[in-house]
Formats: structure tokens, C-alpha cells, sequence
């Protein structure tokens, strides 16, 4: 799992360098990670499952054997999170 | 791993049951609790209260279901306005019908003959103004189970609202006590505006005439042996005495089969038990009375503390139209 917090100060962790391993070529630089990558690993999976059962969220209660609501109300905290993921990428460009 | 106790099923069980399973068992609960409460004299009559009088079933299925139905809708639309979620109706009246799950309680203390028994006389001695019944253990076990009952609901609500509505904090808390508040409101406007006015309290009427110590006094005749109105009123008496309640009421016309239940026939009994003593006999003289259409007729009703008199009032085909017990007979 790709770590995307400082364990030192918590600041949001960049990528550095990348690596080829079919012909060694390496990558670098100073990106950003990608948004979805920035969230945690239990919203990642969170996602995956969603995008896995065609976006419906009473299959994706049926599979993790939560009532209706309780997985709307999951997505809707992911949402929130990328909704601020976002606003802090408008602050920085400013 | 630690589980909160918000989390356990008895106080939270809407992570995983809401929507259409939530709304299943929660009117299945919620026929079974009013039955069985309604059976025991309890009827459920607004969010909060559980009362103890005969009511007709209709009334109690009526307050009960009706009043969760408001609370339902009033929830629905309180996270509709608050919360930014997408907010379904079955998810709203789901969780509070299962929420409703804790006076199933009530039901089931009163589905016990003994307790039944006993609660119906001391809501009887009540009407006499007697409040030393307030001491009864089995009436202070009732209301501490109507307590836990209560506070168990409002716990259960308040997490099923805040499943279902997704209503963000600090504005959980102020919603849905706001929300609650106006429901409870709205019962009690359904209460005295609907409810009251189709409950005949005949049972209180009854009780009460009886338990004042006066005597009757009645110009009439006695009743031949020969005259059909003898035969009418000895079938009537033999079943009112002798506790075949389903037979008596059999005999009564539309109306007072509307009006007077075998349910509140027993609780009457019941009541006059706990004050007089059982019923022994009934005196096989009877004076008879008209009233335009009606014959009036008074049997004597020997109690073992007391005698009393049963006024039945019979139409041309033989059908009881009105009832009442009244002071002992002196004959004018």
C-alpha cells in the first residue's frame, strides 16, 4: 500500500522518483499523488467496490452486509473528503 | 476488538437492518405489541404514553400505527431539510417502526392472564377514587418496564434518525429532539380531536353509578315467569353471571356490540371484584320498566360484600340495547 502521509509531520507525501523495471529507466521529479490515492485504505477499497458493482449502492450494502443508508452515508464521507482534497489543489494554485 | 455501546444491535441495529427489512419487522412488532397490549386494556396513545383503559381495537391499532406513521414522516422530512444526503422514505419509516420495538415490552406483560386480571381491577378501584392501588407491586412493575420502554425508544430512534438522515453534527442532536417534540404534539392533537372521540368509555359510566352508595328505587312490576321478557332477561343474567362474556355480548344489538366489548365487560367485573367481592347469584325477580320502545328490566345482583342491580334494556326482538349497573333495587 502506498504510504501518502508524512509519518514524521503528517504533511501530504509527494512522489519523487519512478522506476521502469522492463529497462531501468527512472523517473525523476516532484509529483503529486493522485487524488485517489491520497485517501485512505479502507475509502480506496470503499471505491473500488463501488466502481465494481456498477455504481449501485444497495449491491455494495448486500455485499458488505451494511443497511442501505449506512453505506450511503460512507460514500457521502468520501465525497466530502475529495470535495476538501480539492479545494486545498484551488488554494495551492492560488 | 472494543465494540462502542452505540454500535450493539439493541441500541443501534441500523448499520445493517433499515429500508424494507426494518419497515417488515417493525410492523409485524408493531401488530403484535398493540395486540397484546390492547388485550391487557393498554392502549399506546401518542409517542410517549401508554395508557391503561379499554379501548375498542380499531382506536388502538388506530393511535398506534397512526402515531408512528407521524413520527415517520416528521423524521423524513426534518433530514430532508437538514441533511445533504439522498434520503428515502422507507428508510425513515423503517427505522421508526423498529424503533417502536421496545413496548413490544408492554405487550408481552400484559399477554399474562394473572397480570391482566389484576390490572383491570386496579384500574377499576381507580375510578372509585381509591388511589391506595398505587402501592400495587404489579402497577409499579408496569410503569418501571413502560420507563425502560420509553427511554429504550427514544435511544433507538435517535440512532435510526441518525443513520437514515445522515443529519451532520452539532445539528443531530437539536433535529431530532425538535422533530420528536412536534410529533408528540401531533399525537396528542390526534388524541383529544380523533382518538377520544371514538373511544365509548362506557366501562367508567358503568363502574361509577355502581360503586356510589345509593339505592335504587324503580316504580315498575315484576316480570312473570310467563311473559317472554322473563326468558330474555334469565338467558342474560345466567351468561352475565356466570362469566360467558362472548355469549353475553352476543345478544346485544349493533350498537351496543359497538359500544361494549367483552374486554371491557371483564374489566368491569374485574373491577367490581376487587371492590365487593365476587358475584354470586342473581335474584330471579324481576321488575320491569318501559322506556318508549325499550322494556326496562332490573335483576338483583347479590355480591359477596354487597348486592348491586343489573338494568338491561331490551328492543321488540329480544336484543339488549343498553346496560348499566346501578345501586341495590328498593322496590317503590
Amino acid at each position: 500500500m502506498l504510504p501518502c502521509v508524512c509519518p514524521s509531520c503528517r504533511s501530504q507525501l509527494k512522489v519523487k522518483q519512478l522506476r521502469c523495471d522492463g529497462c531501468g529507466t527512472e523517473v525523476t521529479g516532484l509529483y503529486e499523488l493522485p487524488v485517489l490515492s491520497r485517501l485512505d485504505e479502507r475509502d480506496q477499497s470503499f471505491i473500488l467496490d463501488f466502481v465494481r458493482s456498477s455504481g449501485s449502492l444497495k449491491e455494495m450494502a448486500k455485499l458488505m452486509k451494511l443497511s442501505y443508508p449506512t453505506v450511503r452515508n460512507m460514500l457521502d464521507e468520501i465525497i466530502e473528503k475529495l470535495g476538501k482534497e480539492r479545494e486545498e489543489s484551488c488554494n495551492k494554485l492560488k | 476488538m472494543n465494540v462502542k455501546l452505540s454500535d450493539k444491535w439493541w441500541i443501534n441495529p441500523f448499520y445493517r437492518f433499515a429500508g424494507w427489512t426494518a419497515l417488515l419487522w417493525g410492523l409485524l412488532i408493531l401488530v403484535v405489541s398493540t395486540w397484546l397490549a390492547w388485550k391487557g386494556g393498554v392502549v399506546f396513545d401518542s409517542i410517549f404514553s401508554v395508557h391503561f383503559y379499554p379501548v375498542p381495537w380499531q382506536t388502538a391499532f388506530l393511535c398506534h400505527f397512526l402515531n408512528w406513521a407521524v413520527l415517520g414522516l416528521l423524521m423524513y422530512v426534518s433530514a430532508r431539510v437538514f441533511s445533504k444526503s439522498r434520503i428515502r422514505l422507507v428508510d425513515a419509516l423503517g427505522t421508526m417502526a423498529l424503533a417502536r420495538a421496545p413496548f413490544l415490552l408492554i405487550g408481552l406483560f400484559m399477554a399474562f392472564p394473572a397480570i391482566r386480571k389484576k390490572l383491570s381491577g386496579l384500574y377499576a378501584v381507580a375510578l372509585s377514587g381509591d388511589l391506595s392501588m398505587l402501592a400495587s407491586p404489579i402497577l409499579i412493575v408496569f410503569l418501571l418496564l413502560t420507563i425502560v420502554a420509553i427511554i429504550w425508544f427514544v435511544c433507538l430512534a435517535y440512532n435510526g434518525f441518525k443513520v437514515f438522515g445522515n443529519v451532520r453534527s452539532p445539528r443531530t442532536i437539536p433535529v431530532f429532539a425538535g422533530t420528536l417534540i412536534v410529533a408528540e404534539i401531533l399525537a396528542i392533537i390526534l388524541l383529544f380531536n380523533v382518538y377520544r372521540p371514538m373511544m365509548k368509555d362506557s366501562t367508567a359510566d358503568v363502574v361509577e353509578t355502581a360503586i356510589q352508595k345509593q339505592v335504587l328505587t324503580v316504580e315498575g312490576e315484576e316480570v312473570s315467569p310467563d311473559d317472554v321478557l322473563y326468558t330474555w332477561t334469565e338467558q342474560a343474567a345466567e351468561l352475565f353471571c356466570t362469566g360467558r362474556y362472548t355469549d353475553f355480548v352476543a345478544l346485544f344489538d349493533d350498537t351496543m356490540k359497538e359500544s361494549l366489548s367483552v374486554n371491557q365487560i371483564a374489566a368491569l367485573m374485574t373491577g367490581l371484584n376487587a371492590t365487593i367481592g365476587k358475584l354470586d347469584r342473581f335474584e330471579k325477580s324481576f321488575i320491569k320498566q318501559k322506556y318508549d320502545a325499550y322494556d326496562l328490566v332490573f335483576v338483583p345482583l347479590v355480591f359477596e360484600k354487597e348486592e348491586l342491580t343489573l338494568q338491561l334494556a331490551f328492543d321488540q326482538k329480544g336484543q339488549i340495547s343498553g346496560l348499566y349497573v346501578k345501586p341495590p333495587l328498593e322496590r317503590k
